[in-house]
């Protein structure tokens, strides 16, 4: 018998009648043993994140879960809400996503990781000290006894992640869920972290890792189950799921991981998108220019001596990890940053170098879609209100706003029934989709894109893609797409500029930069790329 | 280093926000119809005009405004507040010897209704349960009711109808029970509702999550991690009572007979004694300044993001 066996388990989540119950996970079964990793995958609603909940007992005191979960021979589904306590913690470890905001922000690191020992009467109190050390130590914090009075806010975003790896390894649990570990982090980061948890699955833990990217679990499952609408899909190795998979659902996900291979190609179909409109016949009329801006804080430089030119048409696609400079960047080429030396020019005339009152009639020209439109909506607004303050701003008359609006909703797949909503009745996607109809209504030039699709799972991402670069065909927009997602960029971008520290390290045509790296921190961010079998088989 | 730069800044604020309450205090009492010589020797004396004239001189009143007003600033800034005019005493021995009622009555107040707060957070946040419906009406029902109202039914029951606490007047420990309650009640509803709301918020935060993952029951997540979280706001709120009731307990002092500075401020009013009035404002501005770096520097010790922003 395996280490963890779950038979049948199903989620339901009782509303306040019955049509609002929502059956999040239906007949699910899969078992895990020591030393194993199996993945879930699936998009948002799928049902993960409720069965990783369901596992340790914190579904919710509205979840009904019935079927049968043993952890060692032990049925975990029975036990009393005191036993439950005893469990978590000590045989079964939980890493969330987002350090930042999963340890309390108010508390030292060492307090957090030591809680579970203090819980859990694990050591006595003189030798919890040296044991959070240890196991700072050992989840690759270099220097662990300086930090154990850091607070989450003061640690990289890798740095936090291992924090809460280590405090979810502190009560020495045999299994170890995490629920999209690496959601948060830049692509370097991402893969240590892969690379640190497949050490613990190495060390003997059994892993159950949860996820909405394929591409992330790839190397490390030893069995994938692919979830959709609570259900598993279909299930096997890496191997299995990504060379023959059976179910269209697996396939649409597997379709929809941009790469360099689906260049000019739809995410979600999978087939050509029409003309893919070659950058190298179009006269190339530069836009945009950089020209050796510098854009200091404090003593750091954020950006410094960048210099690039946006050809009219094109998508120039800016990859870098966080905190190399690529949003600084986007705000200077957007005018909400005036550079400190050097100078950022529109359609050869002076952008950065203007007075605001003189940008302002020029502002529709530039328009931004950022990571998370939920922050960058009034909560309170329709999505009619959103759109008629843009059309207001470009000067519309009035009585053309709601044939406006119906047009601008339909070219980004959205429809009248949307416009009487308000953000948070919006899903992930459709909110990315009226901030793009927004940007839209200002008949804009250039689409400045900054992490568009980082927050979305990756069906969703595929068709936010998949409309921007129809857009961009539709159009003729010229997009700068910032992003420090590799195959997104690859996916995107005609060209790419890669930044580290605050500079350009490598430039050009997106399969030269990608094929052959010259610089080494291009190559350290191709390494770090997550690949999948079937790469690594052909 | 920044958090000295911070304090001194802190400090000239606060000592610019003395001067300007100084001065609109003194200026306001300039405006008002009355005859200083009047109020000092009282309405029904008649006084003849040598002996006004002698009094004008002893009070300063003979010299032009800004010669009074700046004699006021600099003896302000020496810690003088001048005299009563009416009880022939320096004006801080006027406040310090009702301060000591006053700060004990604050103090206990606030203590009281934290101490309620903390308890009613505590046992219903992130909870739906009948607890907590009734501690949300008794929060309302605080709110919503005037201080002198919940004191005069305290009295009305436990010093009429059974005589467990004196109705008026100062005897110790006794006479205190029934003003502290009364203000402990009154503000207990406002604090209580905001921490809930925040620590509510704080149950909702992946952390909270984490901490039942690591076995912590609901009741170790509120007290260990979420009660902190619900401390900030409270903290405002709390010191900005807390000077308030200092500054003006007026009422309820009233209410119970008590000495205290209300009972000063409320008798100086009244009778025009305009150096006792200046006094307390000044004093007022002087509390609420202080309460509020100390405040600003609680904040950071209770949340460490604080820190590094300053």
């Amino acid at each position: 018998m395996a280490l963890l066996e779950v038979r049948d388990l199903s989620i339901r989540f009782v509303g306040h009648s019955h049509d609002e119950d929502v059956q999040a996970v239906r007949g699910l079964s899969f078992s895990l043993d020591a030393g194993e990793c199996v993945a879930i995958v699936g998009e948002s609603g799928s049902g993960k994140s409720a069965t990783a909940r369901a596992l340790v007992g914190l579904a919710g005191d509205n979840a009904l879960v019935e079927g049968s979960v043993s952890l060692g021979g032990r049925e975990l589904l029975k036990l009393s809400q005191r036993d439950w306590l005893g469990v978590r913690g000590r045989n079964i470890g939980f890493v969330l996503q987002d350090a930042l905001v999963s340890l309390d922000p108010l508390r030292k690191i060492g307090r957090e990781v030591a809680e579970t020992i203090e819980r859990h009467r694990l050591l006595p109190r003189g030798e919890i000290k040296g044991r959070v050390v240890e196991l700072l130590t050992q989840v690759g914090m270099s220097d662990a006894e300086s930090r154990l009075g850091a607070y989450a806010h003061q640690l990289s975003g890798g740095l936090r992640q291992r924090a809460l790896i280590a405090s979810a390894l502190s009560g020495d649990p045999s299994l170890l869920i995490a629920d999209e570990p690496t959601t948060a982090l830049d692509m370097v980061v991402q893969a240590q972290i892969l690379k640190l948890l497949n050490g613990m699955k190495q060390a003997g833990k059994a892993l159950l890792l949860i996820s909405h990217d394929l591409a992330v679990v790839a190397e490390l499952a030893d069995r994938i189950i692919v979830m959709r609408d609570g259900e598993a899909v279909e299930s096997g190795t890496p191997m299995q799921i990504f060379s023959d998979p059976q179910h269209d659902y697996t396939r649409a996900l597997l379709a929809a991981i941009p790469s360099a291979r689906t260049r000019g190609l739809s995410l979600v179909t999978g087939s050509g998108g029409g003309e893919s409109g070659d950058v190298s016949l179009v006269p190339r009329v530069p836009v945009l220019e950089v020209g050796e801006v510098v854009r200091t804080f404090g003593k750091r430089a954020a950006v410094d001596d960048v210099s690039l030119t946006v050809v009219a048409g094109e998508t120039l696609g800016i990859v870098g990890a966080s905190g190399s400079g690529k949003t600084t960047l986007a705000r200077l080429i957007m005018g909400l940053e005036a550079p400190d030396s050097g100078s950022v020019t529109l359609k050869g005339a002076d952008w950065s170098a203007l007075h605001e009152r003189q940008r302002r009639p020029l502002r529709h020209l530039v328009q931004l879609v950022s990571q998370d439109p939920m922050s960058a909506f009034d909560p309170r607004f329709t999505v009619e209100r959103i759109l008629d303050e843009a059309l207001e701003a470009r000067g519309f008359e009035r009585a053309g706003w709601a044939e406006r609006r119906l047009a601008l909703l339909r070219s980004v797949g959205l429809s009248e029934m949307h416009l009487g909503r308000r953000p948070r009745q919006l899903s992930g996607g459709q909110r990315q989709r009226v901030a793009i109809a927004r940007a839209l209504a200002m008949e804009p030039e250039i689409l400045v894109c900054d992490e568009p699709v980082s927050a979305l799972d990756v069906s969703t991402q595929a068709q936010v893609l998949d409309l921007l670069l129809d857009l961009k065909r539709r159009l003729g927009l010229t997009i700068v797409f910032v992003s420090h997602d590799l195959g997104v960029v690859q996916h995107v971008s005609d060209r790419v500029v890669v930044m580290n520290e605050g500079r350009i390290v490598e430039e050009g045509a997106v399969e030269e930069v990608l094929a052959s790296p010259r610089h080494e921190y291009t190559r350290a961010l191709l390494a770090a790329q997550p690949r999948l079998p079937e790469r690594m088989a052909g | 280093m920044a958090l000295a730069k911070e304090l001194i800044t802190r400090l000239l604020a606060g000592a610019a926000v003395l001067w300007a309450a100084a001065s609109l205090a003194f200026i306001v009492l300039q405006l008002l119809p009355s005859d200083p010589v009047q109020v000092i020797y009282g309405a029904d004396s008649t006084v003849t005009p040598e002996m006004r004239d002698r009094i004008r001189a002893d009070f300063g009143l003979d010299q032009p405004l800004w010669q009074q007003y700046a004699g006021f600033v600099s003896r302000t800034v020496t810690g003088d507040l001048g005299t009563s005019y009416q009880q022939r005493r320096t004006v801080v021995s006027i406040i310090t010897s009702e301060l000591g009622s006053t700060i004990t009555l604050a103090s206990l107040a606030v203590l009281l209704a934290f101490s309620m707060a903390v308890l009613a957070t505590l046992a219903t946040a992130g909870r739906d349960n009948w607890l907590r419906r009734v501690i949300s009406s008794l929060e309302l029902v605080s709110v919503s009711t005037p201080a002198f109202w919940i004191g005069l039914l305290l009295l009305t029951f436990f010093s009429f109808q059974w005589p467990i606490f004196p109705v008026v007047g100062d005897q110790g420990w006794k006479s205190l029970v029934l003003p502290v309650a009364t203000l402990g009640i009154a503000l207990f509803g406002t604090l209580s509702q905001v921490m809930r709301n925040e620590m509510d918020q704080a149950l909702e935060q992946p952390f909270a999550l984490t901490a039942r993952t690591r076995g912590l029951s609901l009741w170790a997540v509120r007290w260990r991690h979420a009660l902190r979280h619900a401390l900030i706001p409270a903290l405002t709120i709390a010191a900005e009572t807390f000077g308030a009731l200092l500054a003006g307990a007026i009422i309820t002092e009233q209410v119970f007979g008590r000495p205290g500075l209300g009972r000063i401020t409320l008798q100086a009013v009244r009778n025009q004694d305009i150096p006792v009035v200046l006094g307390v404002v000044l004093f007022s501005a002087f509390i609420f300044v202080t309460i509020n770096i100390i405040v600003d520097l609680l904040y950071r010790v209770v949340d460490p993001r604080l820190r590094a922003r300053a």
